[in-house]
């Protein structure tokens, strides 16, 4: 079998069951049940995708579409633009920021959920709620929250004494203020998912581990953690992604990318080139372009050294 | 034999209004108006087909400004156009081929009325719904509303105070939303004789002595002002005065009232001359919908321009009269004599001038507010951030 899975697919012989007529006729009925949803993603996901790569080829006009054809002349001017390169960096930042510290939260909240806890059922809820509350609400009111003069955060911090911080209009509070909104947004989501892996975990380690005289600290370390691998690493892949994605905390907390748009990212910076102000449609898709192939990467990174990191039972 | 009869006329009277409905042309006009300014829409349409029952409205609300902005790029791309539509300025010019230059069916007379500074090159749009930069001020902090820029800095050094001196300002004399609300800066700059563009769009102007001086006053105010991406009427109380567009009247009243205060509004201080800046939307016909379609909308459009019916809307709406006939109307004197806070609009209105139709104008505004940020928020000296606009906005000038 090894000796079959290191040949090139073109050259390893054809599998058994492709002889066989009902493998085609199981086939062609599962294309067929799934052909509606296929159908569905052609036209609204596979057609949008590709037609990006055309569009981003002309300086598009709408009474001639698509347009001039300008070739690489979107991508020059995006790379020579000095926004482009900001908002990539504080889109570096908040993914730098928030998925760190919004894993390792959920770690230490899915570890203490695991407890025999008093309420644990509501406590679970309560942590799961930032979640499934719609985003546009729960980014308005913490728009509410913010606010220098009469917002919570800054009644809370003044109890310590500190001045109010003005969050949303500082450009130097811009992004920890969308980090710190992202990491309560998720921190529930990734805490139950690790919370299912922790479950999982077959209970027999925690005893020979416990024979072994090791702490409890020493159990989470060395047997919770390596084996919640798989779900660590799916977190990280999409919350990383997520974190590329950031626009509607931006939007709508700030009603714009943020004083001297010191929070404008990525995607922002594709809504802006496209939408808001003159449309740039071709530009829009360039840089859209630009941010399928940075999150590529970074996921094909992610996924070597998952190769290497990640231990399944 | 009864119901024989019954049947035929039936027919017959079916028959006949296939033909009333045949004759009948049927103009479809999307929008994004809801709640009490679609009423105010239905009653104008009601008079005018009372008036042409052989002309249909068809309003089709389109959701909001974006989404109708949408909904107009793809109908121009895919060649569906309704028969007109509303449009910001800065949405013309990507769809400039499509629309129908309207100069040729308006008389002198009929384009003479319409307010001048609301008339763009080719007269592809007539205007709709305006609102006017006005000065929103609290009583009772300040008696008299400034009329000069040298009164209305001192109003704002005067109402910055710390109240209960603990080092943070509890009011300001003025608020400013530099990102959002470039405007602010550009009624100064048409106020000192200014402009962004040459009337031709083929030198930028902003950076001269009008410029200059414009934004060296704008940025006299950052220490009295506070700055902000919020709505300046969301923290009622908290600034003395603003400048800020009437169609936020009802909006700053609400919260003044809710705070026990009183807002009033005044015509903006005066620079080398009195000016201000109009904002809002106008209507456009697509060249490509049916002559007899074209020719329903055309009547239409001047129905709306006719003095009674464009103050009825802005008596209606908290807009303006688009056309000077409309700010002397009767129904307009009468919202005048009703409610005053109208009357700092009315007179700016004659006075007033719009954004440019440049197919760029979005991304110069956008280099504007930027450069309004930089002044607000000293990250940038007033002439550093003044050459930096001039020159992004050099570079937006091809098209």
């Amino acid at each position: 079998m090894s000796k079959l899975k290191n040949l090139a697919f073109w050259k390893r012989p054809m599998p058994y069951q492709w002889r066989s007529m009902n493998f085609w006729k199981d086939t062609a009925w599962a294309y067929i049940y799934l052909s509606p949803a296929l159908i569905i993603l052609a036209i609204f996901t596979f057609y949008p995708f590709f037609s990006a790569f055309r569009l981003a080829m002309y300086k598009v006009s709408f009474t001639s579409f698509p347009g001039e054809y300008i070739g690489f002349g979107h991508f020059r001017y995006i790379f020579a633009h000095k926004y482009f390169w900001q908002a990539l960096w504080h889109t570096v930042a908040i993914v730098g920021t928030s998925v760190p510290i919004t894993l390792t939260l959920a770690l230490m909240v899915a570890s203490l959920l695991n407890k025999s806890l008093r309420f644990r059922t509501f406590a679970r809820t309560s942590f799961f709620l930032s979640y499934i509350t719609p985003m546009v609400a729960v980014i308005m009111v913490w728009r509410l929250m913010y606010n220098q003069q009469y917002g919570l955060i800054n009644y809370l911090i003044g109890l310590f004494g500190t001045k109010p911080i003005a969050w949303l209009n500082r450009p130097e509070y811009a992004i920890p203020a969308v980090v710190i909104l992202n990491v309560w947004r998720y921190v529930g989501y990734q805490a139950i998912i690790l919370l299912a892996g922790m479950q999982g975990i077959d209970q027999m380690y925690y005893e020979a581990a416990r024979i072994d005289g090791a702490s409890g600290f020493q159990s989470w370390r060395r047997i919770t953690v390596p084996l919640l691998t798989p779900q660590i690493f799916f977190l990280l892949i999409v919350s990383m992604i997520g974190s590329f994605k950031v626009f509607t905390e931006v939007f709508v907390l700030f009603n714009g990318p943020g004083p001297l748009k010191a929070a404008q990212t990525l995607v922002y910076y594709i809504m802006d080139q496209g939408f808001f102000g003159t449309p740039h449609y071709g530009r829009a898709a360039a840089a859209s372009i630009i941010l399928f192939g940075i999150i590529f990467v970074v996921t094909l990174i992610q996924m070597q050294v998952a190769k290497r990191r990640v231990h399944y039972q | 034999m009864k119901l024989r009869n019954l049947v035929i006329v039936a027919l017959v009277a079916a028959f006949a209004m296939s033909f009333v409905v045949a004759g009948q042309t049927t103009i479809e006009f999307w929008h994004r108006f809801s709640e009490r300014h679609n009423d105010t829409l239905l009653q104008l349409s009601t008079w005018f087909e009372a008036e042409n029952p052989d002309i249909q409205i068809e309003w089709i609300y389109q959701g909001s400004y974006s989404a109708l902005q949408q909904s107009i790029t793809g109908a121009v791309v895919a060649n569906e156009v309704p028969t007109m539509t509303i449009f910001y300025e800065d949405w013309i010019p990507p769809v400039a081929d499509a629309l129908l230059p309207l100069g040729p069916y308006f008389t002198d007379a009929e384009v003479a009325d319409i307010v001048p500074g609301l008339l763009y090159k080719d007269m592809l749009t007539v205007p709709f719904n305006k609102s006017i930069m006005v000065l929103y001020y609290i009583e009772e902090y300040v008696e008299t509303p400034p009329t000069t820029w040298e009164e209305f800095y001192n109003l704002c050094v005067e109402n910055t105070v710390d109240e209960d001196g603990d080092g943070v300002f509890d009011r300001y004399g003025t608020g400013i939303r530099p990102a959002a609300n470039p405007e602010q800066f550009l009624c100064l700059l048409e106020q000192n004789n200014g402009k962004v563009l040459s009337d031709d769009w083929s030198e930028v102007l902003l950076g001269n002595d009008a410029g200059l001086e414009a934004l060296e006053f704008y940025a006299s105010l950052a220490p009295y002002a506070w700055v902000t991406s919020e709505y300046l009427n969301s923290n009622i109380g908290y600034v003395a005065m603003a400048i800020d567009t009437s169609a936020g009247y009802y909006y700053w009243n609400r919260a003044a009232e809710g705070a026990g205060l009183t807002v009033k509004t005044a015509p903006l201080p005066v620079g080398e001359k009195a000016a201000s800046f109009i904002q809002g939307t106008n209507i456009g016909i697509f060249k490509d919908a049916p002559q007899d379609q074209i020719d329903a909308a055309i009547k239409f459009l001047k129905f709306l321009l006719q003095p009674e019916n464009t103050g009825y809307w802005a008596a209606m709406t908290g807009y303006l009269p688009v056309t000077l006939g409309g700010l002397d109307s009767a129904v307009w004197k009468y919202t005048e004599a009703t409610s005053p806070e109208v009357i700092a609009s009315s007179t700016m209105m004659p006075l007033g001038v719009s954004s440019l139709s440049h197919p760029n104008y979005g991304d110069m505004r956008s280099a504007l507010s930027t450069m309004c940020e930089e002044v607000m928020l000293g990250a940038s000296s007033v002439a550093d951030a003044l050459a930096n606009a001039v020159a992004e906005i050099e570079s937006l000038l091809d098209y």
